[in-house]
């Protein structure tokens, strides 16, 4: 058979080009399609790269846009909605919270008062608020808000207001009364100033009045709706990104509250995965949220300057967020229900060495469930020499052995743990998220003869909080979220009120899986629940105290480190953001706080 | 071609479509998972309440969903809604449709899959069938270890290679997203380029892992039809090379690769899903993902649908189109 003379030079052109040709027609001629489909209904400016602040998202999860066109903040998908760049754009809240001082900000309100038993919360709003479309926002909004939430059990956050509002008395359109089904000294605080985790909007009457609160798109750019009270108004939406332009009428700016934000749009961009969200940090795509592992950050920081996180040295390059990472134990049923056990385990982790393995020495070893924030820095001082007392970090082969054997364990031929011929062996529960510690602490466990094995559940976390939160797991590794200005917001989740009330039926709070029942604790917490905290109130501080003594001394969990995370800011187009030394905010694009960023950044006047 | 075997063929589509779609229905169910019960324990862990609260909520949308009733009736609504084309309304994106999350995902991932595909179709194809044909050996032969090598490597990571050299180390391309923030969908000629742009990273690492994919079974097929006798014959009468290449080799050993393409073609409904998650592209892959992250059974059980009623559909076609293809697939019987 001859030689092909297929690629004589006048036949390469034509063979080449033709596919390539037709193939170059059909990427254009596919492209457009998309754009025919999702062509926007509002007529929108365009704003120059120096003008635009552009936010990704904190990272996969409930920061990923949900559906573009719903905004209502309430139904089934609600949460995810909320908390990201709305919570910064189009709402507001009545409080904001600084994480790292304590600080309480009036915002829409201006003062709240506890009422002496704890049954009412007084509420002054601020003068001049304004939704976007011009109504006043009152007091009236408020009462139509959370009745709205107590009486409709298919909203989220329905079941927490049913169990606490009674209703809310409208003294005049800046003064409101909340009246509470129960005596709670922090129901406000909860639920309206510490805005990290619960962000409950308040939804102004005259547009919600009527609708059916939990189908409800709130969505509809041609009339101005979402309607908000923020300085923010949505103009475009789509499942890549939704952009917010600044409102020159925003109430804040004309009352003198506050000057508009220099942003003139704002964009929120789904993050994609960590490696491309950290390559358009680098390329100047990104100015802020895009989270990284401490060695993503310090590679992309040499690429671009430009690029910080919270902490200006490292290796902790990162920001607390209330959060520990905790090895959980069932203290009710299985091996880890003998005290001995649970302190032998103790003894076999080295945090240090965790801290460095799994999080490249990224964050901070923790004996105690507290953050590092500044609200619970004045509490933590006064309870060293406790903690000294009870030295929770103190690996020790020998104590372990000490402890198995008084528990009866001796070791098996393997060199594991054994009773009664059995051999002490369990899964360790692992979260996809928090994988890295999974190893390290597996191979600790087992060096000290623990046949431990960790057992991921990654991406999707079901049924890892089924099996734990209905006692059906030895041992876990979670992050334990609760305080973060006192020390009554983690600690009352020892309480029994929290535990299963059998083996199988789930526990009542997600982070509250140890199954303590310790009456002489629980009378600890109980009277810590109607005192308003305070460091230098001596019976908060000795309640405090009892209860750490117990925590240590029962290990109904054993706290690890701080969680840490590398958020992420790029100065090339804004600067002022918050950091270790500026620390106006906690630096989480989640949080509501995080939106006094938008006040602060300037324009450095790149292009 | 009989109507019998018509009426038989399309008899198989719908019993295949039938077992497929009741499967489909099972799979997620199989999970001891109350998608409603995770959804809100998913909001109950980043601090949404308190998660032993929900059940009021959870018994509402459990009956809104017909999750409180017996699987055989959940099956038989769920067929109810199939024949009527309503997918449901999606757990993740309450109330939202189904219909209308995969409309709006599904042009993206079309647009960037159907190019992609028919792209590495046609170039690994003709590099196949080069390939192999006599005399061509020195000139391609190092083509062989570069394609065995591109099929060999997972598309998502050809895709971080491709953003780590196009968008870090040399960036003239974008590394993610669909279309540059801030721009607004619209038919016109600068965001038609800026579309086609974006596209471009994540369907070359779709198009080249495909060329050494489409290229070794077109080689190989290629080899075994030059063996034919019909080639000897070819090239004893002194046929040009062009027509024995075109007209005898490379058209029979098309027909494999046509069943191939259409099956790829018919697939690309499921998206590309880590490609889609590693550049951002909001199409069909990157909403299943989530949808099975989130438990969201509707939307999964949407998704799958399309992707088995377009292979179904594709491979019904295939078999009725295959004899015009090919004149010496006869369907009568002997």
């Amino acid at each position: 058979m001859a030689r092909l003379t297929l690629l004589r030079a006048g036949d390469i052109k034509w063979q080449t080009l033709v596919p390539s040709l037709t193939a170059s027609v059909l990427l254009i001629a596919a492209a457009v399609s998309p754009a025919a489909v999702a062509a926007p209904s509002a007529q929108v400016q365009d704003v120059a790269r120096k003008d635009t602040l552009i936010v990704s998202g904190f990272g996969p999860g409930l920061s990923e846009i949900t559906d573009p066109q719903n905004m209502n903040p309430y139904s089934l998908g609600g949460l995810g909605r909320v908390r990201d760049i709305l919570n910064k754009t189009i709402y507001e809240f009545l409080y904001l919270y600084n994480h790292n001082t304590g600080e309480e900000i009036p915002w829409l309100a201006q003062s709240y008062t506890v009422a002496p038993d704890l049954l009412s919360v007084d509420v002054a709003l601020r003068n001049g608020v304004e939704w976007s479309d011009g109504q006043p926002f009152t007091s009236d909004d408020v009462k139509f808000t959370l009745e709205l939430l107590r009486d409709t059990p298919s909203l989220v956050f329905a079941s927490d207001i049913k169990e606490w509002v009674k209703d809310v008395t409208v003294i005049d359109p800046q003064h409101f009364r909340i009246n509470l089904n129960k005596p709670n000294a922090r129901f406000f605080y909860f639920y309206f100033v510490e805005n990290s985790e619960i962000h409950l909007p308040i939804l102004p009457q005259h547009i919600w009045q009527g609708q059916d609160p939990a189908s409800f798109t709130n969505f509809d750019l041609s009339t101005g709706s979402p309607v908000g009270t923020g300085p923010y108004k949505l103009v475009d939406a789509s499942a890549q990104q939704q952009l917010f332009d600044r409102n020159d009428s925003w109430w804040g700016a004309k009352s003198g509250f506050q000057s508009l934000p220099k942003p003139l749009r704002v964009i929120f961009m789904q993050p994609g995965a960590a490696d491309t969200a950290a390559a358009r940090t680098i390329n100047n795509e990104f100015d802020a949220g895009a989270v990284m592992q401490p060695g993503v950050f310090e590679a992309a920081h040499a690429r671009n300057p430009n690029i910080s996180s919270w902490s200006p040295q490292g290796p902790s390059w990162g920001a607390p967020d209330a959060c520990l990472y905790t090895l959980g134990l069932n203290t009710r049923w299985g091996p880890m229900a003998d005290l001995r056990v649970r302190r032998a385990i103790s003894h076999s982790i080295n945090r240090q060495a965790m801290v460095d393995l799994a999080y490249e020495s990224s964050t901070v070893p923790q004996v105690i469930p507290f953050s590092t924030y500044g609200g619970l820095a004045a509490y933590q001082n006064q309870l060293t020499d406790l903690i000294n007392q009870y030295k929770p970090d103190d690996p020790d082969p020998a104590k372990v052995a000490t402890d198995m054997l008084e528990a009866g364990y001796t070791k098996d031929s393997a060199g594991y743990w054994t009773k009664g011929g059995a051999r002490l062996t369990t899964d360790l529960l692992t979260p996809g998220w928090l994988k890295p510690m999974g190893p390290v602490l597996e191979k600790q466990l087992r060096d000290n003869g623990f046949d431990m094995t960790f057992k991921l559940f990654d991406p999707d976390t079901n049924p890892f909080f089924d099996i734990v939160q209905a006692g059906n797991g030895n041992a876990w590794i979670i992050v334990h979220c609760g305080s973060s200005r006192e020390p009554y917001g983690t600690l009352q989740h020892f309480h029994s009120r929290f535990a299963s009330p059998s083996q199988g039926q789930k526990t009542a709070y997600t982070w509250a899986n140890s199954q303590y029942m310790n009456p002489e604790y629980d009378a600890i917490i109980n009277q810590m629940d109607p005192i308003q905290p305070s460091p230098t109130d001596p019976q908060y501080m000795a309640l405090t105290t009892q209860a750490i003594n117990l925590f240590l001394r029962d290990i109904p969990e054993i706290t690890l480190a701080e969680e840490r995370h590398v958020v992420t800011f790029n100065s090339t187009y804004w600067s002022g953001w918050m950091n270790q030394q500026n620390a106006y905010a906690a630096p989480y694009s989640l949080w509501a706080a995080f939106s006094l960023a938008f006040y602060k950044l300037e324009p450095t006047g790149a292009s | 071609m009989t109507l019998g075997y018509v009426a038989r063929r399309i008899g198989v589509f719908f019993l295949v479509v039938f077992f497929a779609v009741s499967i489909n229905f099972l799979i997620p169910r199989l999970r001891s998972t109350n998608p409603i019960e995770a959804r809100m324990n998913e909001f109950a862990a980043t601090g949404a309440g308190r998660a032993g609260d929900f059940h009021e909520l959870i018994e509402i949308y459990n009956a809104k969903f017909d999750f409180d009733k017996p699987l055989w009736q959940q099956y038989l609504n769920y067929w109810g809604d199939v024949l009527h084309f309503d997918l449901g309304t999606s757990i993740a994106f309450y109330p939202g449709k189904v219909r209308d999350e995969i409309m709006r995902a599904a042009p993206w991932t079309i647009g960037l899959l159907l190019v992609s595909t028919l792209f590495a179709f046609v170039i690994g194809s003709i590099l196949g069938a080069l390939l192999a044909w006599p005399g061509m050996g020195k000139l391609f032969g190092i083509f062989v270890p570069v394609l065995m090598t591109l099929s060999a490597i997972p598309y998502y990571l050809l895709g971080l290679l491709l953003v780590y050299v196009f968008a870090l180390v040399w960036p003239v391309l974008p590394s993610a997203g669909a279309y540059t923030s801030g721009a607004r969908l619209a038919l016109t000629w600068p965001i038609v380029g800026d579309i086609g742009r974006h596209a471009l990273l994540p369907a070359a690492s779709i198009v080249l892992a495909g060329i050494g994919f489409w290229g070794l079974g077109m080689r190989a097929t290629m080899v075994s039809v030059m063996g034919e006798d019909y080639m000897t014959m070819a090239n004893a009468k002194g046929l040009r090379d062009r027509t024995m290449f075109f007209h005898y080799a490379f058209r029979n050993a098309l027909l494999p690769q046509v069943t191939g393409l259409a099956i790829a073609l018919a697939g690309i409904m499921s998206g590309a899903i880590l490609v889609e998650i590693v550049f951002g592209y909001p199409g069909i892959g990157f909403l299943l993902y989530r949808a099975i992250s989130g438990n969201d059974y509707f939307v999964i059980q949407g998704v799958v649908l399309f992707v088995i009623l377009s292979v179904g559909l594709a491979l019904l076609i295939l078999d009725l189109v295959y004899p015009l293809l090919d004149p010496r697939i006869q369907f009568r019987k002997t």
